[in-house]
């Protein structure tokens, strides 16, 4: 199988592999572990170090309307109205009519209009985390093409898709079709998401100007194009940004799933 | 002594008329602070924080009156010290019978390194373990959720270090961000007119 | 307090200064030449605006160009928002834009050399917004749009971050030309110094892909003591040329085509955004008048080589400005961003073809009709 050209390769640690996913019980079997290796960022970089990430786990799919509205259930200060405007703009959850559970719509659609402050609080409320910019990217791009050709056609869908998305018809979780190597699906195709640190360390160096994506997509090909104009729309949120095609999904640190598994 | 006072205040000088010219140019390390609303109160982070001195405490324990709020990490070498050092400027600039009241936050974005313990031993080497100091620490998610409302950026590199702005910010006694000096080595006065200026309206 | 240790690091830290300090420099305003520079620092701000998407008595739908009714300089309070909207380019061409005011172009704002104007921009791509009903608000783009809405707009949703730089304008693009997210505003000052006419484009990256979406229009910024030329001119209109790279997509509508852009390769070359506009509703003169063209090629790449069959350039000046006169040219060259404003002499009754000479551009659509009636005089 060929991959895409921008990834270094992976190193993957059987045994953790083996006996991490062997001994997933249900109530973890929606997280996917992501093992350690390492990439080309379309960041700047130091000449030839591909970015390295740790092993960590992510969700298999964004949060869905019906699990976000699950914790708005436990968590009433962030139902729309109760939530202070240090921490969201007004379009909030905008189309929620109600937030009571039974009547959730959309039920399995990822939820959407939500800021990074909501986000930051649901992941912390499941015992995870958002993942970071390099988890996110990472995973991102463990994916297996048939063939280098398959790989650009892809590369090209992508850059269609930021020029069309539509907040009218988002579609359910799992319904993209794009399915990393292990597992985790839709990390395009359905909505941008939103990371811990969406405004990375080298943002100032790349004044957001017209030479940006030339001086970003150094790695030539379309995937890396599509990738810096996710880097740039991800970069002009607010933190209290309420997109109507901006959701999210959570990381794990192995150690607490492992302690999550060892208290089963 | 006279000639290093002297040394460094012709450094001070000549480098504070680079600064004012200077944007846009960043050391690897340094990162803008985001624009950010300022008509709100940080104390809605509800989260519990532990200081140096090993008391539980929560954000809206220091309203009421003024607060100076720095974020750092402890095994930074070359900026943090100097912000540090900044923020001290600033509390000590401050008229005594204000600075009584103020509180100043040092959170630390490093909670592997920074706990508790290592905090309290920083402070002391820093000579700044004293009342109104606090050198906290929290969850990674609640640190990054009150940097995001102050407008700092930090990110963790793969050495450990930290990739940060710069950013001392004062509180209002509801919690609001009523000043934010963004940079190293910035001059101080406003920031403490409007510390004091917190106060006067408080005694009224 | 002042360890040893620490006056050191203070010593090496105070060097450092130099590169660490960020901010946006403030420059008072100040006069050089007689034209003002040095605006105040941009506002980025969240406001619940939900009025017209344009607002402001000297913007237009294109070709037409709101006279300037007024003497010597005014401080204009100008509103043109960021929408998504789904239009027509070519029949049977549809596809969601992003567009200023929701057209492609966007509205022309016609202002005096000298004047001043207050712009104030809502990023508003995450709502749905109708440009299409009259407002009294609204500027008389507005009523124009709404008495001939050709392109058939309709509200569309596509929430992506925006920018907007006016060529016209003479600023730090740090602070002005600042990207805001949806849901955000944007608000600062800027002095048109320059007679001409400047094109206005979303400059967040990739410009490229923002500009071929359709954040392109023009600024026209007439003379302060007009062109020397002796005579009253009898029509003037504005034309902007562009390309559009789209190919179809999925379904009934077409999407943006990335390989075209990047190898240059237009679907479309269009005149005021739409393949056949200028031939179904055709540019009117009579025999014997002068009009006046500002003719603007806003890319995102392409040149224009700008001629009218039938006709000579009588006058040209390039960019607009009175100083770069030229006479008797046949066809003007024009580059991405360039413009020229353009008179010419009606000879007589009959059709005249505005096109782009590289007729690879024209058979994509860049060509328009002036049709001219009877000598009046």
């Amino acid at each position: 199988m060929k991959f895409l050209t921008n990834i270094a390769p992976v190193k993957i640690t059987l045994e953790v592999l083996a006996v991490l996913m062997l001994s997933l019980p249900d109530m973890v079997e929606a997280q996917v572990l992501v093992p350690s290796g390492s990439f080309h960022t379309v960041m700047p970089e130091v000449k030839g170090e591909p970015v390295a990430v740790d092993s960590f786990y992510m969700d298999m799919t964004a949060v869905t309307n019906n699990e976000y509205s699950e914790f708005l259930q436990d968590h009433e200060d962030w139902k729309p109205g109760n939530v202070p405007s240090i921490f969201a703009y007004k379009g909030y959850l905008k189309g929620w009519e109600n937030t009571n559970s039974d009547e959730v719509v959309n039920p399995n659609q990822p939820v959407t209009s939500v800021s990074w402050y909501a986000a930051n609080a649901y992941c912390q409320s499941v015992g995870g985390r958002l993942p970071t910019l390099n988890e996110w990217e990472y995973s991102a791009q463990l994916m297996d093409f048939d063939s280098s050709v398959d790989a650009q056609e892809f590369a090209s869908r992508l850059m269609s898709w930021y020029s069309t998305f539509d907040s009218e018809n988002i579609g359910n979780v799992g319904s993209s079709g794009i399915e990393n190597r292990h597992g985790v699906k839709d990390q395009f195709g359905l909505i941008m998401e939103w990371v811990q640190d969406f405004k990375p360390v080298i943002a100032n160096d790349l004044s957001l100007d017209c030479g940006t994506v030339g001086r970003m997509q150094k790695l030539g090909n379309a995937y890396s194009y599509a990738a810096s104009i996710r880097y740039i729309t991800r970069m002009s949120f607010s933190p209290k940004s309420t997109n109507s095609t901006v959701g999210f999904r959570c990381a794990y640190d192995v150690a607490t799933i492992e302690e999550k598994e060892a208290n089963l | 002594m006279k000639n290093l006072l002297l040394i460094i205040l012709l450094l001070f000088t000549a480098t504070n008329l680079v600064a004012q010219h200077n944007h846009n140019h960043s050391a690897d390390n340094t990162l803008n602070a985001k624009e950010i609303d300022s008509e709100h109160s940080v104390y809605h982070l509800d989260a519990d924080w532990t200081d140096h001195r090993g008391d539980v405490v929560r954000l809206d324990d220091f309203k009421g009156k003024p607060v100076i709020v720095v974020m750092f990490y402890g095994n930074c070498t070359d900026v943090c010290p100097i912000l540090i050092q900044d923020t001290w400027r600033l509390y000590s600039s401050v008229d005594e019978s204000v600075r009584e009241h103020v509180n100043l936050l040092a959170v630390s974005f490093d909670t592997e390194n920074d706990t508790p313990e290592v905090l309290n031993k920083y402070a002391k080497y820093e000579q700044l373990d004293i009342p109104g100091w606090h050198f906290m620490t929290a969850d990674d998610a609640d640190i990054r959720t009150l940097a995001m409302m102050l407008g700092v950026q930090y990110s963790k590199k793969s050495d450990g270090h930290f990739a940060h702005s710069n950013l001392v910010t004062v509180l209002d006694e509801k919690g609001r961000i009523a000043q934010r000096v963004e940079g190293l080595n910035q001059p101080m006065n406003e920031a403490k007119a409007t510390i004091e200026s917190i106060m006067d309206r408080l005694n009224k | 307090m002042k360890s040893i240790k620490l006056t050191f690091t203070l010593i090496i830290g105070l060097l450092l200064t130099g590169i660490t300090t960020l901010s946006y420099a403030q420059t008072d305003e100040y006069e050089m030449d007689g034209m003002t520079f040095g605006m105040p620092e941009a506002e980025v701000f969240t406001e619940d605006y939900d009025g017209p998407p344009v607002v402001g008595d000297h913007l237009s739908m294109l070709p037409n160009l709101e006279p300037l009714d007024y003497e010597g300089n005014k401080t204009h309070e100008v509103r043109i928002d960021i929408v998504a909207q789904e239009i027509e380019v070519a029949d049977g061409v549809k596809y969601e834009a992003w567009t200023f005011g929701g057209t492609v172009p966007g509205p022309v704002l016609h202002v005096r050399e000298g004047d001043r104007i207050t712009f104030t921009m809502k990023n508003r791509s995450d709502e749905p917004v109708t440009i299409t009903e009259p407002t009294k608000e609204g500027s008389p783009f507005m009523q124009q749009v709404a008495q001939n809405n050709f392109m058939k707009a309709e509200e569309a949703t596509m929430p992506m971050p925006h920018s907007m730089d006016f060529h016209a304008g003479t600023v730090a693009k740090d602070d002005k030309w600042r990207t805001i997210a949806p849901g955000q505003s944007i608000k600062f000052d800027w002095v048109a110094n320059y007679a001409g006419s400047y094109i206005y484009h979303c400059g967040t990256p990739s410009v490229l892909m923002h500009t071929a979406m359709g954040q392109h229009g023009v600024v026209v910024v007439s003379p302060k003591d007009g062109y020397d030329t002796g005579y009253e001119v009898d029509k003037e209109y504005v034309i902007v040329q562009s390309e559009y790279y789209l190919k179809k997509g999925p379904g009934d509508l077409y999407q943006y085509d990335y390989e075209g852009a990047q190898n240059r390769n237009p679907s479309h070359v269009v005149f005021n955004g739409h393949q056949t506009i200028l031939h179904d509703q055709p540019l009117k003169a009579n025999a014997g008048d002068r009009i006046r063209l500002h003719v603007s090629n806003n890319g995102p790449s392409g040149t224009s080589s700008f001629h009218v069959i039938g006709g000579i350039f009588d006058r040209v000046w390039l960019e607009g400005h009175p100083f770069n006169e030229m006479r008797g040219m046949q066809t003007v060259l024009l580059g991405a961003s360039s413009s020229a404003t353009i008179d010419m002499i009606v000879p007589e009754e009959g059709k005249y073809i505005l096109i782009d000479h590289e007729f690879a551009d024209a058979e994509k659509g860049a060509t328009g009709t002036l049709k001219a009636g009877p000598r009046e005089k």
